[in-house]
């Protein structure tokens, strides 16, 4: 009988060592001298191929749809960073696990890039500082909840995002000098870009009847309000597990209402529940507001991109702002 | 006092999550006086994890076969993960009841291995979902804070179900549960008996399960059991005690999330942590005193 047994561990051990072999991948090419790239987050995926082009193999570590507050790496992450010249992560605050995960990977080939160096970090809720009673419940102590933590999403403002253009630029450039010409001139481009966008949204939001959004996800919009003169407020605090308070929900129920708001908005990637529980008891619309951390797979398979994505936004919040 | 008004009111936008989590915090306490009198204290961890697994795979279900779910559709997909829930969490009961019954190994080492492999294949289910985990976290932690009318209803059915079959065959389910032998030699059906029990239990940790989360249904299954054990006398006082408490603080709680601003869910859980710590501390001071 223990024969048996032995023999069907040894069985259930080989079959489960047989699944462990990868499927073949095709080699790259003998002469591929390509500066490989890999990145924490969608904008700086989407930077990072606009600058490296066809000269750079750039990889996003987030598979499509996963909400990267909480992600993990996995051993196959590891064995791509591995082979990585330049590691690309926004900041400590939004990727905590980066610097670690890489360092204890031993990969000394791999340059870590900060995409933050030389921005300027905003507090989470730093805006509503100093605001009014504007929750309306008279007390005090419920519309900072945010204050004290910092907000990691830089990108969504659109200063940031060129200075994390120049980052990445200045990366690639230190790994490929003999590139260095287009890696700058894309980055040129790419900036280019950026500040039209930030043009349009300046024009696009100077003449709006609402000057208030409201949102059912987590605090991410912080710097994209601050850039615009907007005020923001969100159902959750700033990191994307955070539970909503109901004191939370029954003070954005009164914001709608107080401000007579014809739209709330809701998260990628997340449940839209909140936002829907608050359209419904208002009788307001929900829309989409995306923060581009990372898009989901029907998104990848349109080739989306960063600007696309903050077009979307301007375009729903224009219409929940009820802009001319 | 004025948040206590707020809250009461029939018009308050959070009744539906109020209604729910005391539903909950009544209805839990009731099936987890048997979890407590059986010794099966870790199958109150075990179940709403796999529970949580269960939603996991239901959801996973469609995707695999090609169909997207629409995540606004929330009824279809609140009825699929209480599908899976209540498929998983009776599933385990009935075979981990079946095995400790057989009396062979180890059950706490058993249950042990079902709670870690369970929420190791809930991670392993996100990380391979092809779609992404939109609105699946929220689901897997529960979302006390949107219930919706339908969420409520289907709730408040169950529970209803739960406490009404309790109500009218406790005494042949307290015989199976603590006298199995008497049964026995009373010609009751104790297969049944049991299997029954184990389907009141998977009904309760599932509805728990999706409004709560697995953390807070295993608070609600077993502390007020627990903190309830510490002071009564009979099993009729214990079972409504342990109820009463669970309500309760599902109440309690919610106000004092309220007016704190502060998440439901795990104030639910420390307030009565700090009441089973203080119950089971005056029990014992109280029967020092008592003693010779």
């Amino acid at each position: 009988m223990k024969k048996v047994y032995a023999v069907s561990v040894a069985l259930i051990f080989a079959v489960l060592a047989s699944a462990c072999e990868k499927k073949e991948v095709p080699a790259p090419p003998a002469a591929h001298k390509n500066l490989i790239v890999v990145t924490t987050l969608f904008p700086l995926y989407d930077v990072a191929r606009t600058i490296g082009g066809d000269k750079a193999e750039v990889s996003l570590i987030l598979p499509p749809g996963v909400e990267p507050h909480t992600f993990e790496p996995r051993p196959e992450d590891a064995a791509r960073v591995t082979k990585a010249d330049l590691f690309i992560f926004t900041n400590e605050f939004m990727e905590p696990w980066a610097v670690k995960f890489v360092k204890g990977l031993n990969a000394g080939n791999v340059a870590l890039v900060d995409s933050s160096r030389g921005v300027t970090l905003l507090r989470a809720g730093a805006e509503e500082a100093g605001a009014d009673d504007h929750d309306g419940r008279g007390d005090k102590g419920h519309h900072h909840h945010h204050a004290g933590a910092m907000d990691p999403h830089i990108w969504l403002d659109f200063d940031n995002a060129q200075i994390m253009v120049d980052n990445i630029a200045s990366a690639m450039v230190a790994r490929d000098p003999a590139n260095k010409a287009y890696y700058l001139a894309n980055a040129a481009a790419c900036k280019a870009e950026l500040e039209k966008l930030d043009a349009d949204y300046k024009a696009g939001l100077s003449s709006c009847a609402k000057r208030v959004f409201l949102h059912g996800g987590h605090y991410a919009f912080g710097y994209l309000a601050n850039r615009y003169g907007l005020q923001y407020e969100s159902a959750s605090a700033v990191n994307a597990d955070a539970e909503p308070t109901p004191a939370k929900l029954v003070a954005l129920v009164k914001q709608v209402r107080a401000n007579g708001l014809k739209y709330v908005y809701s998260e990628e990637l997340l449940s839209p529940r909140v936002s829907e529980m608050i359209a419904k008891e208002t009788g307001v619309s929900v829309l989409l507001l995306h923060g581009a951390h990372n898009i989901g797979k029907a998104d990848f398979d349109q080739g989306v991109t960063f600007i696309s994505l903050m077009r979307r936004n301007l375009t729903n919040l224009r219409t929940g702002l009820q802009c001319k | 006092m004025d948040t206590l008004h707020q809250i009461i009111s029939p018009d308050f936008l959070l009744r539906n999550s109020l209604y729910t989590s005391v539903l909950i915090g009544l209805a839990c306490p009731l099936v987890g006086v048997f979890l407590v009198m059986r010794r099966l204290v870790f199958m109150g961890v075990a179940l709403p994890q796999i529970s949580s697994t269960g939603v996991a795979i239901a959801l996973s279900l469609p995707l695999w076969m090609g169909v997207k779910l629409d995540h606004h559709a929330s009824q279809s997909v609140h009825t699929l993960a209480f599908a899976g829930s209540m498929v998983f969490s009776l599933g385990a009961i009935l075979i981990l009841a079946v095995l400790e019954r057989r009396g062979r190994g180890q059950p706490e080492g058993r249950l042990g291995t079902a709670y870690v492999v369970a929420s190791a294949l809930s991670i392993l289910l996100l990380a391979k979902n092809p779609y992404g985990e939109i609105g699946w976290l929220d689901m897997l932690k529960g979302e006390v804070i949107t219930i919706s009318n339908f969420d409520l209803t289907l709730t408040a059915a169950a529970l209803a179900l739960v406490v009404a079959t309790l109500g009218l065959f406790h005494k042949e389910l307290l015989l199976v549960s603590f006298d199995r032998e008497m049964a026995l030699t009373l010609h009751k059906r104790v297969v049944f008996w049991d299997v029954l029990l184990y389907v009141l239990i998977g009904l309760t940790v599932s509805m728990a399960v999706l409004s709560v989360g697995p953390l807070i249904a295993f608070g609600f299954l077993l502390i007020p059991a627990l903190t309830a054990h510490a002071v009564a006398r009979t099993m009729h006082g214990f079972t409504i005690l342990a109820s009463l408490i669970g309500g309760a603080t599902a109440f309690l709680g919610f106000c004092i999330a309220y007016g704190l601003d502060v998440p439901v869910g795990p104030t639910d859980v420390v307030l009565l942590g700090l009441l089973y710590a203080i119950v089971w501390g005056a029990a014992r001071f109280m029967r020092k005193c008592a003693a010779p």
